[in-house]
């Protein structure tokens, strides 16, 4: 299954080297989809089938915490999962974004391990497509 | 070795070395060497920040190095059209992690702060302020020059 990913950020660089990230990371990708800031990046989301989401914090227009609080006020793009990509590891704007609903915070930079670490924990992904261990009737 | 506050206790250049250091490796895929061959044309980029604490973070990187890593962060040829393009963004950015990195190790991670966005600075040789800490890097055979100023708490 190949899943289909949203990055948002206003670095042209930055959206480069996290599409390079998850390419190497070798999870299987759709398309990735790119925007500039939050404004765009909701645009992309009310028009396409998004997976997960990649998304900066300091952004012109719509910053990524306005992002993901309009995300949580959406019925249609509040479950969509949302990691955090961002220098900044102040507690305070990551306890705003958690309790906006991001999922995971990766402190830049990253490795391509670690991509692939946090999009199989918040898709939920098992290796060799193994389901979690159920009870037997 | 950390306290409570997640603030090391690492000497704040030291902290400014190691910090760079992993980012230059880590996003731009750049590695210290030994020594810096050249300096040729240099330029600059700054980041300030304000909110419980006051300064600015400064990096100056030669030209050509920009251009290198602005290629690697692009996956592009070395001298392509797009790296020279981008390569103050690329500068810019990889400040942007420095100082995303650094502020929490030397003033905790509790510490509110608002990191302003990278802009140009002019590279002219300024008499550094006392408050002034300054640490150089050599990578790929450049001088990196990093420096970290609090202006007042």
């Amino acid at each position: 299954m190949a899943f289909n990913i949203l990055i948002v950020d206003d670095s042209r660089v930055m959206r480069s080297v996290i599409e390079r990230s998850i390419e190497m990371s070798g999870v299987p990708v759709g398309r990735i989809l790119m925007a500039e800031n939050g404004q765009v990046g909701l645009e992309a989301l009310r028009d396409n089938w998004v997976d997960i989401v990649f998304l900066d914090v300091n952004m012109p227009v719509l910053d990524g915490i306005a992002m993901t609080d309009s995300m949580r006020r959406d019925p249609f793009l509040k479950n969509t999962p949302v990691v955090v990509v961002s220098s900044e590891a102040s507690d305070a704007k990551k306890a705003t974004l958690f309790q906006n609903g991001a999922r995971e915070f990766i402190e830049k930079p990253f490795t391509p391990e670690k991509i692939r670490e946090v999009i199989h924990n918040v898709l939920g992904i098992w290796e060799d497509n193994q389901g979690p261990e159920t009870d037997s009737f | 070795m950390y306290s409570e506050s997640g603030k090391t206790t690492k000497a704040p250049k030291q902290i400014l070395f190691d910090t760079a250091k992993r980012v230059f490796e880590n996003a731009a895929y750049a590695l210290l060497s030994e020594e810096a061959e050249s300096v040729g044309e240099v330029m600059g980029v700054e980041i300030e920040f304000s909110g419980e604490r006051y300064g600015r973070m400064r990096l100056l990187v030669p030209y050509e190095l920009a251009i290198t890593c602005a290629a690697n962060m692009l996956g592009e040829e070395e001298h392509s059209a797009a790296a020279r393009e981008y390569c103050e963004d690329a500068l810019g950015e990889l400040l942007n992690m420095i100082t995303g990195s650094v502020l929490p190790r030397i003033f905790g991670s509790e510490v509110d702060l608002h990191i302003g966005s990278p802009r140009p600075t002019g590279v002219r040789s300024l008499p550094l302020p006392s408050a002034c800490i300054e640490t150089t890097l050599c990578v790929e055979g450049h001088k990196v020059t990093l420096c970290f100023e609090n202006t007042r708490a």
